[in-house]
């Protein structure tokens, strides 16, 4: 009977705010921001966390012209920042290079 | 030149060959040809139908959506009244089917004109029997079978100031989606990246430049993922809160299922913060 206690005890969705339907699949979100005029700031977060953020960034900014970052979150950890449009460059990076299927990478904005 | 010669009596043959099939095939052919015909012309009468019947949705389309579902109603009706005229005039061309046809005509009103292979001996044709079954979804229950795409209303975007977007119809399109305007709007900043508030005239007033066809864009994506049904792709749904889950229950199918939560790139507050400040 010891082992059954552990079922009532703790509320598994408490400490879990944002839990939605996509939960257990952890999808790559690529955003964009808007800053002023015609330019703009794609995010690419959620990567797996095995990956070399560092390699990736660099050849990013390579091939895409552009600058980039890395940030840190608590939550969404590692984050790769770019500058300008380039959602539909990385995702085909992205599924290109296998680092996620294309069910799984979610493109946000417009 | 002797080659040449067989060539030449080879033809011959093959036409010959080709003038017995022809004319073996003749009856076959024309009578597949005229049915091709007909056939054509239903879709040119339906297709101009369709066009129509959209002019005139477009029009009304202001007036709600009750009336759209009795336009289909007579649509519909207006069909089966083409289709009852195109099917004599085949009975006219065709002296084997005229007798049955007439026959078929007074006795049952609502099968008449799917049966066009009724007394004749051959197999059915595809399009016949997909033609037979649309048109029997349609009489009997036309919810089935809309096959006309459900519009939206474009939503109205206006630029105010170089910085700001007024989106004027939100309240309208929130109302259209049945879905509350908090969760639209959460999911379009989230979208969008951006934050913004809705003004005294319930227009949503977004930060940042947007153009009619980007909202369009964040419409669709929301349609799909909050509002069409994944079995039936009904719109007619309910998003509804169940322990801390947001469930998107269908009227129309009885589906449920669970629903992603919005979740903002945190990205966003980091940066809104210092624009704020400045």
């Amino acid at each position: 009977m010891t082992s059954i206690q552990n079922f009532a005890t703790t509320d598994p969705f408490a400490d879990e705010p944002n839990f939605g339907g996509d939960n257990g699949i952890s999808y790559i979100h690529i955003r964009i921001f808007q800053r002023s005029g015609r330019k703009a700031v794609t995010t690419v977060e959620k990567l797996p966390r095995d990956i070399d953020f560092k390699r990736v960034l660099k050849y990013f900014k390579k091939t895409l012209n552009c600058n980039g970052n890395l940030l840190e979150d608590e939550n969404l950890g590692t984050v790769i920042q770019l500058q300008g449009d380039h959602r539909k460059e990385v995702s085909t990076f992205i599924i290109e290079e296998k680092i996620a299927k294309k069910e799984f990478v979610k493109m946000h904005g417009f | 030149m002797k080659k040449k010669k067989k060539k030449e009596v080879v033809a011959q043959t093959d036409e010959e060959k080709k003038k017995l099939r022809s004319a073996t095939l003749a009856m076959m052919q024309q009578q597949e040809e005229e049915e091709q015909e007909e056939e054509k012309e239903k879709k040119e009468k339906k297709k101009k139908k369709k066009s129509s019947s959209a002019a005139s949705e477009e029009t009304e389309k202001t007036e709600g959506g009750e009336e759209e579902s009795l336009e289909n109603t007579d649509f519909l009706a207006e069909k089966k009244k083409k289709k009852k005229s195109s099917k004599s005039s085949s009975a006219t061309t065709e002296s084997s089917e005229t007798t049955t046809d007439a026959v078929e005509e007074k006795e049952e009103k609502v099968v008449e004109g799917t049966i066009p292979w009724l007394g004749v001996d051959r197999d059915y044709k595809y399009s016949e029997l997909t033609y037979r079954i649309y048109h029997l979804l349609q009489t009997n229950n036309p919810d089935l079978i809309s096959d006309q795409k459900r519009q939206m209303k474009p939503p109205q975007v206006m630029r105010e100031g170089t910085k700001k977007t007024i989106w004027a119809n939100f309240a309208e399109i929130c109302g259209i989606l049945n879905r509350k305007p908090e969760h639209v709007l959460t999911y379009v900043f989230a979208e969008l990246g951006t934050n913004g508030s809705i003004d005294g005239n319930q227009r949503l007033v977004i930060r940042g430049r947007f153009k009619t066809s980007q909202i369009e864009v964040v419409i669709r994506h929301y349609i799909s993922e909050y509002v069409a049904c994944r079995n039936c792709k009904s719109p007619n749904t309910i998003l509804e809160r169940n322990n801390r889950l947001y469930f998107l229950c269908c009227n129309a199918c009885n589906s449920k299922r669970s629903v992603a939560v919005i979740k903002k790139g945190l990205e966003s507050v980091g940066k809104k913060a210092p624009k704020e400040q400045q």
